[in-house]
């Protein structure tokens, strides 16, 4: 048995560490210049960050990013969160189950290419402006089956008895909801947060369509690749991951305090 | 699950609305273009199954979906299988440790794609990081360039930018699986593969396979990793459809690849959904 | 943590509810990299009040998409080359330009003050802003001849040292031209498949295919690649730079030339803007910059080292985009 665990054991601390593989190089690119594969040590320098923070554009395309994001995963957690609980109840017919189901999964499953071209194209025919919001609806739209299966699939595992337990000690639905359900929704709510996020903040082929005049950081890197990304970027990739290490951190220690309290 | 937990009139009309007008409608509408034609530069709205004739006799839409839906596979399971090791090895760790990992594991995903397919291509490419490692331990003498423009760049690429989906959708499964229990059956007399198979296993299956289905339907669809790693066998479907909707113009077939595509990932999506539905794990279920 | 979520949900359904304000006076780019650069943006936005929004694209294909998904309503300017305008025009996106309100128009030179594929009769649809050429990029140090002939691109001594841009049109003109056809843009069927053959076998000397200027710099680097049929003349200063004795050549068959334009948009918003905008990039200072710092060719002046203009093949339309198309997702999907 212990050969194969550490065996196990280092393919996994490998995978976390090769993770981060990339973000190094990229961390590197950013403050050093490198030549044919080789560092040259003595370019260090601060001089691309501050160049990304003399960049309007970026910064621009950065806070619609996060914008974009910020609006699109709150609006799936609430939609996905009244979408797998309606399709969990037993009352619900079999029927809608299946369509419900079906009709998140239809733009997770069609290349985003097509989902962008017919959220545009139905945007123009009906005279909606694209732009940002536009993105927006088309994330949502496109990440709902993430925040869906991955709720669904937790409601299912739990114990129905749980809730009867609950409504015989005379607690009400939203007393029902909040104490007993979402407690146990915290994780897969966090999870399919970040996924979400994660797709939002990086999403290019449903936007491409969309976004109009408007700008996202994805859609200006996209533009980028024609002419060229400048170590500018690497800079932005940097702060960019530095930040969400912040905002992560945070939350895991938010998040430690309250499962240790449930706990008790 | 049977409480009134609201009213279900309103639940149920406003989920409706949203999925009629922001799904059903858009996509449905565009997907009927599947049926059109083209002629001289223009869409002819005449109904028609020529475009499916074309996408299922020509042999160059078959052979690259096929070689699409291979790689997305091969993709899936190895995101599968390492995201289960990574998510075992994180939620066995004491809880400050599991959920710094687990936040560690989420924190790639927020690194740019076409900048991480970049960045692989330093890592892996002639004058990049690996060449250079494997001279410097000797292995080596003269760098290889077999490690870049091949398909496998592209499946070490998709699983690297994929897998902490998995990790992230298992972890979900597995943490919610008491210890109490596992304690009960080690107390019982269970040894740790017997406890694995009956009970992590079943348990924790259902979210690893939602993992699967993600990374699948990610990586089926995608061509930046195909072109930009694969070297000149970097042609996927995904690309096959884009080009639909550039000058060719020719709407109608783009419509009619996506439709292939959408029914074949929806056969994967829901033999992935029967499985996670554990009941032919559940063997021990009172 | 119950009450966080009220407020976020208002906050989220106002977000929605907010509709995009249009600005009075504002020109909408659908441009290349490189076309509205910060040097001369900035200085026409104070002198024309022309606040300007720039959508930058990876492509010709998506520019496209964009273009016909909203009727050309989402942009008022576009840059695409010389060979698009049928297309454009078939799709009814374009308009013509008034000349009027073209104060620079003399600026251009005598070459590119009437293009005829950017003219409709009279009516002028496009305004050049910058040309270039896709020659054949090689290294004097890797190779011990200088290539003269594409042919050096199929010699199998070359094998898995060459890339070449994933293009469909370019590809195919190029091959067009190595088979010495008369008229790489309206080929014939029996030509089109000797052109596809000629491509696939390509295909098995090919190290990889590259999707832009850089990262063709970025393929050959990783790839340690030592010809390519270029995408253009940045190209060359990107790999010098790098370190590499790259050397640019138009090979004895000739190479494409590609020259790139403004054109009005069908569904253009603000027209004085739009022209404003146009005008604006034919000031010398513009095709300074251009050629300065992108390494294009500026259609105002002479520009030093772009001496072989009369040796190019120009873009023209082509006789099916689709089946041009078509034939090289063939020629891709021909490998292993």
């Amino acid at each position: 048995m212990k050969p194969v665990r550490t065996l196990l054991n280092t393919i996994a601390i490998l995978t976390v560490f090769l993770l981060y593989a990339p973000i190094f190089l990229v961390m590197l690119t950013s403050f050093f210049s490198v030549r044919r594969g080789k560092i040259i040590w003595e370019s260090f320098s601060f001089n691309w960050y501050a160049k990304l923070f003399s960049n309007a554009e970026i910064g621009a395309a950065v806070l619609s990013s996060i914008k974009v994001g910020i609006v699109a995963v709150t609006a799936t957690l609430v939609l996905s969160l009244a979408m797998s609980i309606y399709t969990s109840r037993a009352r619900t017919p079999r029927w809608e189950r299946t369509t419900i189901s079906a009709l998140v999964f239809l733009p997770f499953l069609l290349p985003p290419i097509i989902t962008g071209m017919a959220l545009l194209v139905t945007m123009k025919e009906m005279g909606i402006a694209r732009g940002v919001n536009a993105v927006i609806l088309g994330h949502v739209v496109f990440v709902l089956a993430i925040g869906f299966r991955t709720l669904q699939t937790r409601l299912s595992m739990l114990d129905p008895a749980l809730i009867w337990a609950a409504r015989d000690l005379g607690a009400g639905p939203w007393r029902c909801f909040f104490q007993v359900l979402l407690p146990q929704l915290a994780m897969p709510l966090a999870t399919s947060a970040i996924m979400s996020l994660a797709i939002s903040f990086d999403e290019t082929m449903i936007t491409l369509f969309i976004v109009g005049d408007g700008m996202t950081l994805p859609i200006r890197l996209y533009g980028m690749m024609r002419y060229g990304f400048t170590p500018e970027i690497s800079a932005l990739v940097t702060l960019v991951l530095l930040v969400t290490a912040i905002l992560t951190g945070a939350l895991a220690i938010l998040y430690r305090g309250r499962t240790a309290s449930i706990a008790e | 699950m049977t409480a009134h937990w609201f009213s279900a009139a309103i639940w149920r009309v406003s989920i409706w609305a949203f999925l009629l007008m922001a799904v059903l409608i858009p996509i449905g509408a565009f997907l009927v273009y599947g049926f059109f034609g083209v002629e001289g530069g223009s869409i002819v709205y005449t109904l028609s199954l020529a475009n499916y004739i074309e996408v299922a006799s020509d042999p160059v839409y078959r052979k690259v979906l096929g070689k699409t839906l291979r790689i997305a596979a091969e993709v899936s399971v190895l995101c599968f299988v390492t995201g289960y090791i990574v998510a075992v090895f994180i939620n066995r760790q004491r809880p400050v440790l599991k959920y710094t990992l687990i936040f560690a594991v989420a924190i790639p995903l927020m690194m740019s794609y076409v900048i991480k397919i970049y960045s692989m291509r330093g890592l892996l490419g002639h004058t990049g990081f690996l060449n250079q490692f494997l001279i410097w331990i000797g292995l080596i003498d003269e760098p290889l360039s077999v490690f870049l423009f091949n398909l496998t760049a592209v499946r070490m690429t998709l699983v690297f930018a994929l897998v902490p989906f998995s990790i992230l959708t298992t972890f979900v499964g597995l943490e919610r699986i008491p210890g109490a229990t596992i304690n009960a059956a080690r107390d019982l007399g269970a040894g740790p593969i017997r406890i694995f198979w009956t009970i992590v296993l079943p348990l924790s299956f259902p979210s690893a396979v939602v993992g699967v289905m993600f990374t699948f339907v990610l990586s089926v669809g995608d061509f930046l990793a195909p072109e930009l790693v694969g070297g000149v066998n970097g042609l996927t479907y995904g690309r096959l459809i884009f080009s639909q909707f550039g000058i060719a113009f020719n709407w109608p077939l783009g419509a009619a690849l996506s439709l292939v595509l959408m029914v074949l990932s929806f056969a994967v999506i829901a033999v992935a959904g029967r499985l996670s539905n554990p009941g032919w794990l559940r063997r021990e279920d009172p | 943590m119950p009450k966080l979520k009220f407020p976020m949900m208002a906050v989220c359904l106002a977000t929605f509810a907010i509709g995009s304000t249009a600005s009075a006076q504002e020109v909408r780019l659908l441009a290349f990299e490189g076309y509205a650069d910060d040097a001369w943006r900035v200085p026409f936005e104070e002198a024309s009040g022309c606040k300007v929004a720039v959508s930058y694209v990876g492509g010709v294909d998506e520019m496209f998409a964009k273009m016909a998904g909203s009727d050309g309503t989402d942009f008022d300017l576009v840059s695409i080359d010389t060979s698009l305008y049928p297309r454009y025009a078939e799709a009814g996106l374009l308009q013509a330009f008034d000349d009027q309100k073209l104060s620079n128009l003399n600026n251009l030179l005598p070459a590119f003050q009437e293009v005829a594929a950017v003219q409709d009769g009279e009516k002028r649809l496009g305004i050049p802003i910058a040309w270039g050429s896709q020659g054949l990029i090689y290294d004097a140090d890797e190779l011990s001849d200088a290539p003269t002939s594409w042919g050096a691109m199929w010699d199998p001594e070359n094998a898995q040292r060459v890339i070449a841009l994933d293009d469909s049109n370019n590809n195919i003109v190029m091959a067009a031209l190595y088979l010495g056809f008369d008229d790489p843009f309206d080929l014939t069927d029996e030509q089109m498949v000797q052109v596809r053959d000629k491509l696939i076998d390509l295909n098995g000397n090919l190290l990889s295919y590259y999707a832009g200027f850089e990262d063709g710099v970025a393929v050959w680097e990783s790839g340690a690649a030592t010809m390519m049929l270029s995408m253009g003349e940045p190209q060359l200063g990107q790999l010098r730079e790098r370190g590499y004795n790259a050397v640019y050549s138009i090979p004895k068959e000739g190479a494409v030339g590609w020259l790139d334009t403004w054109a009005l948009s069908a569904g253009a918003g603000d027209l004085d803007c739009a022209h404003a905008w146009a005008d604006y990039s034919l000031r010398p200072e513009v095709g300074e910059v251009l050629n300065s710092k992108y390494g294009y060719g500026p259609t105002t002046m002479e520009a030093e080292g772009l001496d072989y203009a009369d040796n190019l093949v120009w873009l023209k339309p082509v006789e099916d985009m689709d089946a041009r198309v078509r034939l090289w997702n063939e020629v891709k999907a021909a490998t292993k």
